[in-house]
């Protein structure tokens, strides 16, 4: 097939151009703004340093490191908690596994933001467990950690974002070939080993996807963290939000931001090299 | 996401025709609502950005009403993001808005708001001269707003666990540890913090003294139970008993008490965080005129009382006050004879600095 | 089959996480029926007066109203685009197939957060009017990604020798495209508009920094939520659940339907 330029390009340009003018043109007025600087409530466009310059202060590398922290929790917690679901989904069940799918997909369906109010009736000091608790007299006093509490935050983001990691890890382990896993057994590697040394391996890929479509949002959380991490719980987002919602230093959060996104880019492609996931190549 | 996990997710049987259709209707829609806006320029309805409480169903219906007025609320709920939004292009969006004294000055100085003609505004004379005639609200000898309410934060306490309070010294106090919250707003917290340690002028405080309001907000964390964004949170935080003493807006207070809550309110007697409010036209609004005759209806006795009776708010009119019964006075929780325990709220020297000591306050 | 000691352990953790998954689901729709206005326990009185009211608010209305624009937008302008890229991709990427694709994909890496920030600055500069417009370009940009993804993947196995066969038959690229390439990826173009839509319909981030004046419903909830009216917040949220899970209801009958028709 020889199809003419014009053809090539209504396939391609029309995405491409949409893309360029409303992600990488606005990511290139966030490098821009972000050697600016606001005096007198007004942008400044004269070349400084200065906002980088800032975020080098114990501060924001203090934040920074918080964030990256609470990301990890939240990833490592997910991937723990979600593997064993996505493998039972992918390997174990036949009749039920389009419902049981679709029951992980569905809470995504409900808004996020009441869904983070609703953990604060249920880890509250009168919220649903601490009230449990104490009517089974398990506890006494209400255990006033399990609200505003890094605890808090770091549940609440696993419940938003753990299906987004079931669904691409289910998808890899449902592709495994059962007759790989025969052989293995036939070499007569144990249940955990068949585990450890084929199917894991295996499912690296969607490891690595699931695993940044959990720590990639939770690195730029700032709802939820506002809401239940009480007073200890400041992370990156919150302050990069601060400066474009209330403070008017657009050149300052820019600068911020484009931290974040090294931060991140670094994080993925550290993760694609050692898993790397078909599609994301 | 591979092809098996979608495909999972699929209804069967949507045409290709139907998508299109589809398609083309929503482009269509899209469209719509700009070009709407431009057909009902001229109509009597004015976009109003403000406070949840001035947008509430009851006063649209009450503007309806009395005035014909269409009143299309958006809320903001605080200040800075007002003018973030104002300075985000909001100036092509809103016809008025209700900003706080402080804001006036930096708002006029940045082009954001326009002034008023005092000739339109004739429920003046029933303001009390306070506010009436607060420098506040000029700049450069233009007129920005006449404040229709005033109030004070100050602090919400939990009757039944606290007892009667005076003093800021309740929200440092050890006896309350982990049931005391602030608001995540260095405008109030860092100048109760300065008023706590004696500071008599908050808002022109140096570097110095900042650090002293920094080590004391520090020091007292571990005694709050959180810093509340939203006046939502406080009011949860007071209902659901997490804590019982808190920093807080008037706006909780009745709301909490129709739940059966027993809560106090009071100045605290080394000072309170006074605000006055007004309605102030946004630059280039095409309905001045009209804005004009809602600013000066907010002026008026009748508005005041209605107010009053909604709210529990305090109107800054006196014949609004008059036609109110004392106990509902009382309710109100201002004291006019003691405005003088208010330090008002002001521009900070160095704003920027104050929000970087905030945040070295969060992230300790 | 073997029997399976590890089949019971697996399934009851499951149970457990789609336990703690609902949890929270739960506790919105019992307190959507709570007479008092405060959420808190113990749960006094049983009412429907929060439904009322919700039927009854029509900034709520017009709110909703704007989410099905923008989402309806947001479907059919990232559909288009990112089938067309998929296909162009396959079809005339080349050695550079792999780049364009990746490239289409970065906006998946960056938070939502930045997106919108990023587009405020972008329209800050030139001084653009905001709008469901200004939003909708950013849902695009959002959505596309997920959209392109899900096309690729099932182009992979798209047997190339069909489209060939047309064109040996004399068919132009378009009537090529019409007749046998978008019928093979009728379920990709189903499964990225379902997609698309649930990820618009619940944006509240990159809204928030694109809006002007027009609230979108989850905005809507947001300002709710921020201002204390939390038992309609919770109706609204109920009736959400309910909707979503009768439309699963649906799509999955359908394709168990449809399976049990086909022969594999």
């Amino acid at each position: 097939m020889r199809p003419s330029v014009g053809t090539v390009l209504s396939f391609l340009a029309a995405p491409k151009l949409w893309l360029v003018v409303f992600f990488v043109l606005p990511m290139m007025t966030m490098v821009l703004y972000s050697f600016w600087r606001v005096a007198d409530y007004q942008i400044v466009a004269d070349f400084t340093l200065r906002n980088y310059e800032k975020i080098g202060g114990s501060l924001y590398v203090g934040v920074f490191l918080r964030t990256i922290r609470i990301s990890i929790y939240v990833t490592v917690l997910s991937l723990l908690i979600g593997y064993p679901v996505a493998y039972f989904l992918a390997r174990k069940v036949r009749r039920f596994k389009l419902t049981l799918l679709l029951l992980v997909i569905l809470p995504l369906w409900t808004s996020y933001l009441v869904r983070t109010y609703a953990w604060m009736l249920i880890l509250g000091t009168q919220g649903v467990i601490n009230q449990s608790l104490m009517a089974v007299g398990l506890i006494e006093e209400p255990i006033s950690w399990l609200l505003y509490s890094d605890f808090a935050v770091t549940i609440a983001l696993v419940h938003i974002y753990m299906p987004y990691l079931i669904l691409p890890l289910y998808a890899v382990l449902e592709k495994i070939n059962p007759s790989i896993l025969e052989a293995a057994w036939d070499l007569g590697g144990g249940r955990i080993r068949t585990f450890l040394s084929v199917i894991l391996p295996l499912s690296l890929p969607g490891i690595a996807t699931g695993c940044l479509f959990v720590f990639i949002p939770s690195m730029g959380a700032f709802v939820t963290p506002e809401l239940l991490g009480g007073t200890r719980s400041i992370m990156i987002g919150s302050i990069i939000a601060q400066q474009f919602g209330v403070a008017y230093e657009y050149p300052f959060g820019s600068a911020l931001a484009l931290v974040l996104m090294g931060i991140i880019f670094a994080t993925a492609a550290f993760s694609l090299r050692y898993g790397k996931p078909k599609g994301l190549a | 996401m591979s092809r098996e996990t979608m495909n999972l997710l699929l209804p069967s049987g949507m045409s290709r025709r139907g998508l299109m259709r589809l398609m083309a209707a929503s482009g269509l829609l899209a469209a719509a609502p700009a070009s709407l806006r431009q057909a009902f320029a001229q109509d009597k309805s004015l976009n109003y950005f403000t406070w949840s409480s001035w947008g509430a169903p009851e006063f649209v219906a009450d503007a309806k009403k009395k005035l014909g007025i269409d009143l299309k609320p958006t809320f903001y709920s605080s200040s800075d993001e007002m003018m973030a939004k104002l300075r985000g292009g909001g100036t092509r969006l809103y016809d008025m808005i209700v900003p706080v004294q402080n804001y006036i000055e930096p708002a006029a100085k940045a082009g954001l708001i326009e002034p008023l003609d005092p000739a339109a505004l004739t429920n003046k004379k029933d303001i009390f001269q306070q506010f009436a005639e607060s420098p506040q609200w000029r700049v450069d000898g233009k007129l920005y707003g006449i404040p229709f309410v005033w109030g004070a934060n100050a602090i919400a306490y939990n009757r039944k666990e606290t007892g009667e309070v005076d003093s800021l010294d309740a929200l440092f106090d050890p006896k309350y540890k982990g049931r005391i919250a602030l608001r995540d707003e260095p405008e109030d917290t860092l100048a109760i913090a300065a008023l706590k340690l004696g500071i008599k002028a908050p808002y022109s405080m140096g570097e110095k003294e900042l650090q002293e309001v920094k080590k004391l907000l520090i020091s007292q964390k571990p005694l709050v139970r959180a810093y509340w964004k939203n006046v939502a949170d406080v009011q949860n935080m007071l209902a659901s008993g997490e804590v019982v003493v808190a920093w807080s807006f008037l706006a909780v207070i009745a709301p909490l008490r129709r739940a059966g809550v027993d809560v106090g309110w009071v100045w605290p007697k080394e000072g309170a965080i006074g605000w006055n409010e007004s309605i102030t036209p946004v630059k280039g609004t095409s309905k001045l005129k009209l804005v004009e005759e809602y600013a000066n209806f907010t002026l008026s006795p009748e508005y005041g009382e209605f107010m009053a009776r909604n709210t529990r708010y305090a109107p800054a009119s006196k014949a609004a006050i008059a036609r109110l019964e004392p106990e509902l006075v009382k309710d109100l929780g201002i004291d006019i004879n003691n405005v003088g325990r208010l330090v008002f709220k002001d521009i900070p020297k160095d704003k920027s600095r104050w929000n970087e000591i905030w945040n070295e306050v969060k992230a300790a | 089959m073997r029997r399976d000691p590890v089949k019971p352990f697996l399934a009851a953790w499951t149970v457990l996480v789609l336990l703690f998954l609902f949890a929270p689901l739960f506790v919105v729709a019992l307190f959507s029926f709570n007479e008092s206005s405060i959420s808190r326990f113990p749960i006094r009185g049983f009412t429907l007066a929060w439904y009322q009211k919700l039927f009854a608010n029509t900034a709520l209305h017009e709110a909703l109203w704007n989410s099905l624009i923008v989402a309806i937008a947001t479907v059919a302008i990232s559909t288009a685009l990112g089938i067309g890229a998929a296909v162009g991709i396959h079809r005339y990427g080349g050695r550079y197939g792999g780049a364009l694709r990746s490239f289409s994909l970065t906006p998946m890496m960056v938070p939502r957060l930045i997106i919108g920030i990023a587009l405020l600055t972008f329209y800050n500069l030139f001084q653009t009017n905001l709008s469901l417009l200004t939003v909708i370009a950013g849902h695009v940009v959002m959505t596309l990604p997920y959209v392109i993804l899900i096309a690729s993947a099932r182009l992979v196995g798209f047997d190339k020798s069909m489209e060939e066969a047309a064109w040996d038959l004399g068919a132009g690229t378009f009537t090529i495209f019409r007749e046998v390439t978008l019928p093979f990826l009728k379920p990709a173009v189903v499964a990225a508009a379902l997609m698309s839509f649930t990820l618009s319909f619940d944006e509240v981030v990159v809204t928030f920094f694109t809006t002007g004046n027009d609230n979108t419903l989850p905005m809507m909830i947001w300002s709710m939520l921020r201002f204390g009216i939390t038992p309609e917040v919770n109706s609204i949220a109920t009736l959400t659940i309910v909707a979503s899970g009768a439309f699963a209801l649906v799509a999955e009958m359908s394709l168990r339907r449809a399976q049990v028709g086909s022969t594999r």
